[in-house]
């Protein structure tokens, strides 16, 4: 017990000595990982998005309230003979209403101040090639009956060029920094090494076993990395929490994954951190502790 | 207890330390390890603690051939052999105490034992008083006394020492060896590497003399020069001159002729 202790008071005592190169490699693991991290979720976004947007609604057109029900189901079928258009599908005042409430079942105080009356009837169109929405919205830029129309394709066409530069240049980067944390992690051990030379050659002289010797090193390592490792994910999850937050109303696009998916991947990313800071002390121990 | 065979040590750049050096000591035994500087004492202590390894040769030590061990067990090895060295190597942020407490905590003793222990080996070095000091309090002796008290404490079979009172002068020195002496008679095995002609002179015990590398006295009860004749052996002396210059030893005790005997006694 008081063995343990002395492993782990010897990793705390260390780590205080040499604070700067310390803090330079928790540094370079923290963004390293939050590159990683932050692409992972990037990329996990992209996905979740791609398949809503390929196999949802593509764009939905808000009716003008002022043009009859007849009228409205005449656009449908315009559009619906169009050659990019897959399917339509209409949704009138009550088909609104209804949608709102499973939508916001949980606001009763919203549900009792909305009026039902100023909800617009849509119509949803599906298309053939979800690259179509642009000529769709186009033409019925002018049409008189529509009030508007609404499509997630700008937003994610951002989000696909987002998802490749991160993909490309922050994993690319993350992995840069990540070979360099380890470096830098191998460093603090050298350093710490040789703060304790003399206590270290005692200890090999009364015969203290390797591991002994080793593990507040690995320890010291590893709760480098470990540290480095949680503040990216503390980061990236503020970083998610705060786009969460912009995700527009009209939910054709998410801008958040699920929690499970954060758990996940945040534990595995501190699991990471920890083999990262490993891996470096076992170098620093490698080239100057030869037991 | 200690066999060495053949042992030649060839450091990198081709410095031959050791030449075909072969030794026995018994259990028990107290063997003063004398010549000139660079003669290859301090190498032949390195080689038993397995600090290097051995380029020919073999090295028994409590039954072990030491130099085919595999690395994992070397700790175990130390641990069996207690050191002391010219600078004492102590811990100067630790107390008296807390440093001879270092060898048995890093081998994962228990608490109470440690201490008492630790108690019983600063009487026998007589700092029972001093426990509370650090290293730096303490006069050369005393620093000495402590690393003395820091390898016995494990009561390992067999003390090495490097030149123990190489900074000590000469009444601070007949107290380390009075101390030496003292864990001798309990049984342990003591070499001791020295430069100190008055002690070897006023201990007489056995003496093992190197020259460039290569044991060349060997003698029961010797003294630190060979050449001085020497009344309690006149049978295993040759001429005086002749000896100074030979690089073979002429001398040759019961402890070589048993040498050759391939298998050590098993270990305690
Ligand atoms: N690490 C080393 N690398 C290369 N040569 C070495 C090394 N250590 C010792 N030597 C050489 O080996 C020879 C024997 O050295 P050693 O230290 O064993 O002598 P010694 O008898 O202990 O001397 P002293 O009485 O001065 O302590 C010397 O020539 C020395 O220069
Ligand atoms: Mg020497």
């Amino acid at each position: 017990m008081s063995r343990a202790l002395y492993l782990i008071q010897q990793a705390f005592t260390s780590l205080r000595r040499n604070a700067l190169v310390v803090a330079a490699a928790i540094l370079a693991v923290f963004v390293s990982l939050t590159l990683a991290f932050g692409a992972l979720v990037v990329n996990e976004l992209f996905q979740v998005n791609t398949t809503r947007w390929q196999e949802g609604v593509h764009v939905v057109v808000f009716m003008k309230d002022d043009v009859s029900q007849d009228a409205q189901l005449d656009l449908q079928r315009e559009i619906q003979s169009w050659d990019e258009v897959d399917e339509t599908s209409y949704c009138d005042k009550t088909c609104a209403w209804l949608e709102f409430k499973g939508m916001f079942a949980d606001q009763p105080a919203l549900l009792e101040e909305t009026d039902a009356s100023i909800l617009p009837a849509s119509i949803r169109i599906k298309l053939t090639d979800v690259n179509y929405y642009r000529d769709i919205t186009f033409r019925l830029l002018d049409n008189a009956a529509v009030r508007k129309t609404v499509t997630a394709g700008e937003r994610f066409d951002q989000l696909s060029s987002i998802s490749n530069i991160l993909n490309a240049l922050g994993l690319g980067l993350a992995i840069l920094l990540g070979a360099a944390s380890v470096v830098l992690i191998a460093n603090t051990i050298r350093m710490a090494i040789y703060a304790r030379r003399d206590e270290v050659s005692v200890m090999r002289l009364v015969g203290a076993s390797n591991w002994f010797i080793r593990i507040p090193f690995l320890l010291e390592g590893m709760l480098q990395g470990l540290v480095g490792a949680a503040l990216a994910v503390a980061a990236v999850w503020a970083g998610h929490s705060f786009l969460a937050g912009l995700e527009p109303e009209d939910f054709l696009i998410r801008l958040s994954v699920g929690n499970d998916f954060l758990v996940q991947w945040g534990v595995l990313i501190l699991l990471f951190g920890a083999g990262a800071g490993i891996v470096g002390s076992a170098f620093g121990l490698r080239r100057f502790l030869k037991v | 207890m200690i066999l060495l065979e053949d042992v030649t040590k060839v450091y990198e750049g081709g410095i031959v330390a050791l030449r075909d050096v072969s030794l026995d000591v018994q259990k028990g035994e107290f063997v003063f390890l004398v010549g000139p500087s660079g003669s290859g004492k301090s190498t032949l202590i390195r080689l038993m603690l397995r600090e290097e390894p051995t380029t020919r040769g073999n090295i028994w030590v409590a039954g072990k051939d030491i130099t085919k061990m595999p690395g994992w067990k070397v700790p175990n090895l130390r641990r069996s052999i207690g050191t002391v060295f010219q600078d004492f190597k102590l811990l100067p942020n630790r107390t008296v105490s807390e440093n001879v407490a270092f060898a048995l905590e890093v081998l994962g003793r228990p608490k109470t034992v440690i201490s008492h222990q630790v108690a019983q080996v600063l009487e026998l070095v007589g700092l029972a008083t001093k426990g509370d000091r650090y290293p730096l309090q303490l006069s050369g002796g005393e620093q000495q006394r402590v690393s003395v008290a820091r390898a016995f404490v494990n009561r390992p079979p067999i003390l090495l020492a490097d030149e123990p009172t190489g900074n000590l002068d000469p009444a601070t020195s007949v107290g380390i060896m009075r101390i030496l002496d003292r864990i001798n008679r309990t049984g342990t095995t003591v070499l001791m590497a020295t430069h100190d002609h008055a002690i070897v002179d006023a201990m007489r015990r056995r003496v093992v003399q190197l020259e460039r590398g290569r044991v060349v006295r060997d003698q029961s009860r010797g003294r630190y020069e060979s050449f001085r004749v020497d009344d309690d052996e006149p049978a295993r002396r040759a001429a005086p001159t002749v000896e100074e210059r030979s690089p073979e030893p002429l001398a040759v005790p019961e402890a070589m002729e048993t040498a050759d005997v391939p298998e050590p006694e098993p270990s305690t």
